[in-house]
């Protein structure tokens, strides 16, 4: 079944008018813009080409429509009707998408998901519990939502890949069937094979300013709990706590150090009474499931250094004495062979997945 | 009256033969002088006249032509002074002509007739004995370094009366012995006195046993210079040809005092300001760079970020061939550089990623600096050590490995490598071809596997692959083994560079 006409021509006229919104001062953006009727959009946003606008929209083709979404490789759904079922978090959404776009497997929207969203110009901190936090959620078989952008969205996707069937979504601002950033090319191929990635915009739509914080409360609306992992003061992350509070979802932050900027943002999320994060435990215990120990699963030679992984990162100068440099080293191999261990810059290794 | 007598020029490390040829005529007085010298070779008519006059001899008041031939070639330096004045002065009758026949001459002259030493005598020595040369006479200094050339007679001359005097009969020449080797002197660089850094011991140990270029990483001041310092001393001496090699380019380049063969492996360590040419040879008569003068040793690039793309692009080449052919208008060159590269960089900006939470680089910030050391270079780098600094415990605790133990476990798996590959142009496993590696009887199939494996899983690309297979190639040869087991395999892929290039 595809999307019904109207909603579909909906998601058509997003397409078309996204200039007119980009030259819209933020301040003037009515809220629920996205949401609105077709013909209150084409007067607020149409100007000169009302008319073209509404001409184009009443010859409006849903087949031609189905047939550029068939062709980008996407399946689309919207609330009445589709090819995959209409997750449930939206049908109670203030500002649902018209539709929804997605690039593999269409069933993880349906899943229990967190998000784990963050600033793009993270630090080597902040991007290692990103990618901490999103393995051990995975491993847990929850769905980790993110972004896809640089920094901690990267991360937490890539933390999730590195779990074996491990879950994750990303949700674009564009069209689904464009990787933006570009330099995420590989992560996005990945997701599209083993996860989904979902917009509400048509195929081959490009990327605008206030696609951002649209995209943030879709990623906010698709999830039971919102991690923000860095964040500074104005950062885009805010709008997905703002968003995730307007839709009752548990908003959570990491701590961080009151010298770092990346931190004022989530550290004043924590003042206003976010769920503090003290370990990926603690939010698995919040989403009442066990933490998966990749020590249980190791060989037996291999259980001592799993669980010193575990415990937080390990440097090979600080770990052997001398003699066992060449023995430790061969451990450390084995496991990244087994795909638990990750060297990271500087030299020092960490446990994934 | 015509004469002429044989002496040296230096082509790249080559010595190349040159005549210099004196006709005396009547005439107005004039000292002319001609073959395509540069400026020392110009001014050398007035050392030449100096020298003789103040030896008590006669400078004809004629017409005095002299010549260096080929005169093609680009001659340079101020070695052709003392074969002039040999010439000049058999040309003038002061010493018989006929006594210039199957003689070479090379050294400077001082203004009161002394014989100077000049950079490049072993080689004219070389070129001496190539040549079919019987009596090669050069200043008492560096006679001992030309006498390191068997086959030659060396005559050591104090000053032109000697030189006269010699030519004419009329003393006996006072034949060289070569120069005593400076056994390989205590360096006083022990790798005993690095404390706490069991893995960069370790990695320093497998990259003088195979060869191997490493990449150490690690926040300022954890002792990355020391550690390269220490390289050159856990390889086995210069011995032989080697030796005569290096001795050879030191003399050359002017770093050479003349005492007996180089036995130590040559440390260069240039600062990254170094042009490409002075990084891999050039000039209009083109001089060897860093990495020959680091042939046969080590070549440490410390900040290797901070060097800019094209030094480093012009110094890949020269370690994938092992020479380095420099063109100019004169023609081509070519010089040795066979050698360790050892680089060292910060991992990020700011040094201290990896040192808990001292580190703020932003990602970008990071990224850029692993981009800089992605480029073709890491291509050549085997090895990568992360360094750290030791905690106040390891330092009181940690015993260090003495450079003697190590030095000894690097000729055990020499040994082990000339066993294995007898005959074979392979001198190091850093060159050894996959098929050499992968043969049955030296890997074992688990390993074969577990290197598959790694492949499999994107840990290494099939570039990594092979590098990987080499240094555990090496780790085998450091235990003595004729097989390269898994657990060889394993310690190899724990220290090799990431598949993107970076070191993450």
């Amino acid at each position: 079944m595809n999307p019904c006409t109207d909603c579909l021509s909906i998601a058509w006229l997003l397409g078309e008018v996204g200039g007119h919104i980009e030259t819209m001062p933020p301040r003037s953006r009515p809220r629920g813009l996205l949401t609105l009727e077709p013909e209150a959009m084409i007067h607020l946003l149409g100007g000169k080409r009302s008319a073209s606008l509404r001409k184009r929209l009443s010859q409006f083709d849903p087949d031609a429509a189905i047939d550029r979404i068939d062709a980008a490789g996407l399946k689309a759904a919207c609330c009445h009707s589709g090819q995959f079922e209409w997750p449930n978090a939206l049908v109670i959404d203030p500002e649902p998408p018209a539709v929804l776009h997605v690039a593999g497997d269409a069933g993880l929207l349906a899943r229990p998901s967190v998000a784990v969203v963050g600033a793009r110009r993270a630090d080597a901190y902040g991007r290692e519990v990103a990618r901490q936090l999103a393995s051990q959620l995975a491993a847990a078989g929850i769905c980790v939502v993110s972004g896809l952008a640089l920094g901690i969205d990267g991360a937490a996707h890539r933390g999730a890949l590195d779990v074996e069937r491990g879950l994750t979504t990303a949700v674009l601002g564009g069209g689904a069937d464009r990787c933006y950033p570009r330099k995420h090319l590989p992560i996005y191929r990945e997701i599209v094979d083993r996860g989904c990635v979902v917009s509400e915009m048509p195929p081959g739509t490009a990327v605008w300013r206030w696609s951002f914080p649209a995209r943030n409360r879709l990623i906010a609306s698709l999830s039971k709990v919102v991690t923000v992992i860095q964040a500074a003061v104005g950062s885009g992350s805010l709008h997905t706590a703002e968003a995730a509070l307007e839709r009752s979802v548990t908003v959570a932050a990491i701590p961080g150090l009151i010298s770092n900027p990346l931190s004022h943002g989530t550290n004043r999320l924590l003042a206003d009474g976010a769920l503090v994060i003290c370990s990926p435990e603690q939010l698995l215990e919040q989403l009442g499931l066990q933490r998966v120990a990749r020590s249980k699963i190791v060989p037996h030679e291999l259980r001592e250094l799993m669980q010193r992984l575990e415990a937080g990162p390990v440097n090979p100068p600080d770990a052997a004495s001398r003699g066992e440099a060449a023995e430790f080293n061969s451990r450390l191999a084995q496991l990244e062979l087994l795909g638990l261990a990750r060297r990271m810059p500087g030299g020092s290794w960490v446990a994934s997945g | 009256m015509l004469a002429r007598v044989a002496t040296f020029a230096l082509s790249a490390l080559d010595p190349v033969r040159v005549t210099a040829e004196v006709d005396v005529r009547p005439g107005l007085p004039a000292f002319t002088l001609v073959g395509l010298g540069d400026v020392a070779v110009r001014e050398s008519r007035e050392r030449v006249r100096s020298a003789l006059l103040n030896s008590g001899f006669d400078f004809p008041l004629r017409r005095i032509v002299a010549n260096l031939a080929p005169a093609s070639l680009k001659k340079a330096g101020p070695a052709f002074d003392a074969a002039l004045a040999a010439a000049l002065l058999a040309a003038s009758e002061q010493v018989p002509v006929g006594s210039l026949d199957g003689v070479a001459v090379f050294a400077e002259l001082s203004l009161g007739g002394e014989l100077r030493g000049c950079r490049g005598t072993l080689a004219a020595a070389e070129g001496a004995r190539a040549s079919g040369i019987e009596l090669l006479l050069v200043a008492e200094e560096r006679a001992g370094e030309a006498a390191l050339v068997t086959g030659l007679k060396v005559g050591a001359i104090r000053d032109l009366q000697e030189l006269a005097a010699v030519l004419s009969g009329n003393a006996e020449v006072r034949l060289a012995r070569p120069a005593i080797d400076v056994a390989a002197v205590d360096s006083g660089l022990d790798l005993a006195d690095v404390r706490g850094q069991p893995h960069a011991s370790r990695a320093l140990e497998i990259a003088a046993a195979g060869s191997h270029n490493l990449l150490m990483e690690g926040p300022p001041g954890v002792g990355k210079t020391m550690l390269a310092r220490r390289l050159p001393g856990l390889i086995p001496p210069l011995a032989g040809d080697e030796a005569l090699e290096v001795t050879r380019i030191q003399s050359v380049a002017g770093l050479f005092d003349g005492g007996g063969l180089v036995r130590q492996r040559p440390f260069r360590a240039p600062h990254h300001t170094v042009s490409p040419a002075g990084l891999v040879g050039g000039g209009s008569i083109p001089m060897p760079g860093e990495v020959t003068l680091a042939h046969r040793g080590v070549l440490f690039l410390d900040e290797l970020s901070e060097f800019p793309r094209h030094s480093l692009d012009a110094l890949r080449q020269p370690l994938e061939d092992g020479s380095v052919t420099v063109v100019r208008r004169s023609g081509a060159a070519t010089f040795p550089a066979r050698c360790t590269l050892v680089a060292a960089t910060n991992p990020c900006p700011c040094g201290y990623a990896g040192q808990g939470s001292r580190c703020h680089c932003d990602q970008q910030a990071i990224d850029r600096h692993q981009r800089r050391l992605s480029g073709p270079l890491v291509d050549r780098l085997d090895l990568l050590v992360a360094l750290a600094n030791p905690t106040g415990d390891q330092l009181r605790s940690s015993s260090s490995t003495s450079t003697a133990e190590v030095a000894g476990r690097v000729v055990a798996a020499h040994a082990q490598r000339n066993l294995r590959w007898p005959q074979s142009t392979i001198r190091s496993n850093a060159e050894a071809p996959e098929a050499s590696l992968t043969d049955q009887r030296c890997l074992s199939k688990e390993a074969l596997e577990a290197v598959d494996a790694a492949y499999a899983r994107g840990l290494v690309g099939l570039r990594g692959r092979v590098r990987v297979l080499r240094v555990a190639r090496t780790i085998a040869d450091l235990r003595e083994a004729g097989l390269t087991g898994v657990e060889d395999v394993l310690e190899a892929l724990s220290m090799r560079l990431r598949v993107d290039g970076g070191t993450q």
